[in-house]
């Protein structure tokens, strides 16, 4: 990608990464290919050869993960998954507890189906991270009950790139025995996953988050045949009718040609997250006040979110027009409303209206990297210059 | 600056792009004769905080300058406010329409704020205008 003014510097991969052009080859074969017409339940040859290559997809988003791909179920995406996880756990044990654990700074897809539970008389402890965007897992375990059925805790932060120690979480919850989910779109894909081991029991995955398509997304439920989730739909058998409805076929095969892709690049893709990061910090943080929000130490390089004081963040946008990028949260975009994330790592109105979150892809360049640095210290100078001398 | 990105999403009109970019009456200069008047109206913790300082000599302004931090529409506006302001003598003050901003500038309804608390700052200038007089 260039920088000119028809192709803007694309910074914003933690809302959605542009699709590999692999994976568009095989999702536009699949939906002109005659032999892989049919509806992948049917039992006719070309339903059977759409379901064959689904099972594929199913193996390549299992090998990612480490898990065995028959406890994987499709999904519109991470936000069904996670609502399915928590809310369809949530009711199949209710009769056992109806208390659940999740962090304030989760995302409005966890936190929306909290809120949807503790309307049907659920009891939810929403715990505080500290400044850096860490949960204290001492704060976790004073906060187990015996009647606890679930805690969801995200792995990286769509805002901060912050990652919690889910490794920790998920032994603490099995100590307790306790269900433990977690959402993990912003990791999966990205940084080195394997659940063979894992005491992690439900695990939601977006494919656009990876250079996959929109649209699709993956739940990972352990030992799926023994575990309880009440379905959110009803109407089928697909995903062991747990998630009824045709399977988009073209969605699923471009999922799992992104988890192979993803896997076989992990580690490059990795450094040159840290490298970009790097970078582009290196590049602004002689600006005066500018703040690093969220843990340095515990984090996803791939995503940079940083305040620089007295500049309103609606002008510092528009001044940077060119550059794709986001103002909090990119679901959260359209609102005025402060991240109610940034607040809760102690940030102050004016340093979280200035927040900027730059997300890298693997297409970001050090070039690009240069433009934008050029961009947001000039639009940062530009706006101190003509404010009031005490903002 | 006006480039493609920006017409393409249609955030901000021509006039509001050209203003806001201009920035010709922040600079402040106080080697002019005449009385200084200032105004300031506004609050950073609402996004909008306009500081006004003109020199009048004789009835008239003869500089006018702003400092303002807030969204695109309210440093365009402010910049066109001051640009009507300067030459002006008091009781061409009035004249000046902010009102017709929410037109010229395209500003949404719910953005509308801005229009009041420049009228505001005009306000408090026009009134120490007089009593220099």
């Amino acid at each position: 990608m260039n920088s000119s003014n028809n192709n803007p510097v694309y910074l914003d991969g933690a809302a959605t990464m542009p699709v590999d052009p692999e994976v568009i080859k095989v999702m536009i074969s699949c939906l002109k290919d005659k032999k892989v017409f049919g509806n992948p339940s049917a039992m006719n040859p070309s339903g059977r050869n759409a379901m064959n290559k689904i099972d594929n997809a199913r193996k390549q988003l299992g090998d990612l993960l480490g898990v065995n791909a028959n406890d994987l179920i499709w999904t519109s995406g991470a936000t069904e998954s996670n609502n399915l996880a928590i809310i369809g756990t949530a009711r199949y044990r209710a009769h056992i507890g109806r208390h659940l654990i999740t962090m304030t700074t989760e995302h409005k897809a966890v936190l929306g189906a909290f809120d949807s539970l503790e309307k049907e008389g659920f009891e939810v402890t929403k715990l505080s991270p500290n400044s850096k965007g860490l949960l204290s897992l001492q704060e976790l375990e004073n906060a187990i009950r015996d009647d606890t059925q679930i805690i969801s805790i995200m792995h990286v932060n769509n805002e901060t790139g912050v990652i919690q120690d889910i490794d920790k979480i998920s032994s603490l919850c099995r100590q307790y025995g306790v269900l433990f989910h977690c959402d993990a779109a912003q990791s999966v894909g990205k940084i080195p996953f394997d659940l063979k081991d894992s005491p992690i029991d439900l695990l939601s995955v977006s494919a656009h988050k990876f250079y996959g398509p929109q649209g699709i997304g993956a739940l990972y439920i352990k030992d799926i045949n023994s575990s309880g989730l009440v379905p959110l739909f009803y109407g089928g058998e697909q995903e062991n009718w747990i998630r009824p409805g045709t399977l988009p076929l073209h969605q699923i095969v471009g999922f799992g040609l992104a988890a192979e892709l993803a896997k076989s690049r992990l580690n490059k893709d990795y450094r040159l997250m840290q490298d970009l990061h790097d970078y582009l910090w290196k590049g602004i943080m002689s600006i005066p006040g500018i703040t690093y929000n969220g843990s340095r130490k515990s984090k996803f390089p791939g995503i940079l979110n940083v305040s620089a004081p007295g500049v309103n963040g609606e002008s510092l946008l528009f001044m940077l027009e060119s550059i794709s990028l986001a103002q909090g949260s990119a679901c959260n975009s359209r609102n005025n409303e402060p991240s109610f994330v940034l607040r809760e790592l102690s940030l102050n109105d004016h340093q979280i209206q200035a927040a900027i979150r730059f997300s890298f892809t693997r297409h970001t360049t050090q070039k690009e990297l240069d433009i934008v640095i050029q961009k947001y210290i000039g639009a940062v100078e530009f706006l101190r210059k003509i404010a009031p001398d005490d903002t | 600056m006006n480039d493609a990105y920006t017409k393409a999403f249609n955030l901000y009109n021509d006039l509001v792009v050209n203003l806001f970019y201009r920035a010709a009456y922040t600079k402040f200069s106080d080697e002019l004769d005449g009385n200084l008047i200032e105004f300031r109206a506004g609050d950073i913790e609402k996004d909008q905080l306009i500081h006004l300082k003109c020199v009048e000599l004789e009835g008239k302004i003869v500089l006018a300058r702003y400092q303002a931090y807030g969204c695109p529409y309210f440093i365009a506006s402010s910049e066109w406010l001051c640009e009507q302001l300067e030459g002006s003598v008091s009781n061409k003050i009035n004249k000046i329409k902010l009102q017709d901003l929410m037109d010229l500038l395209d500003i949404p309804i719910a953005k509308k704020s801005i229009i009041l608390l420049l009228e505001d700052a005009m306000n408090g200038i026009e009134v120490q205008l007089d009593n220099c007089n």
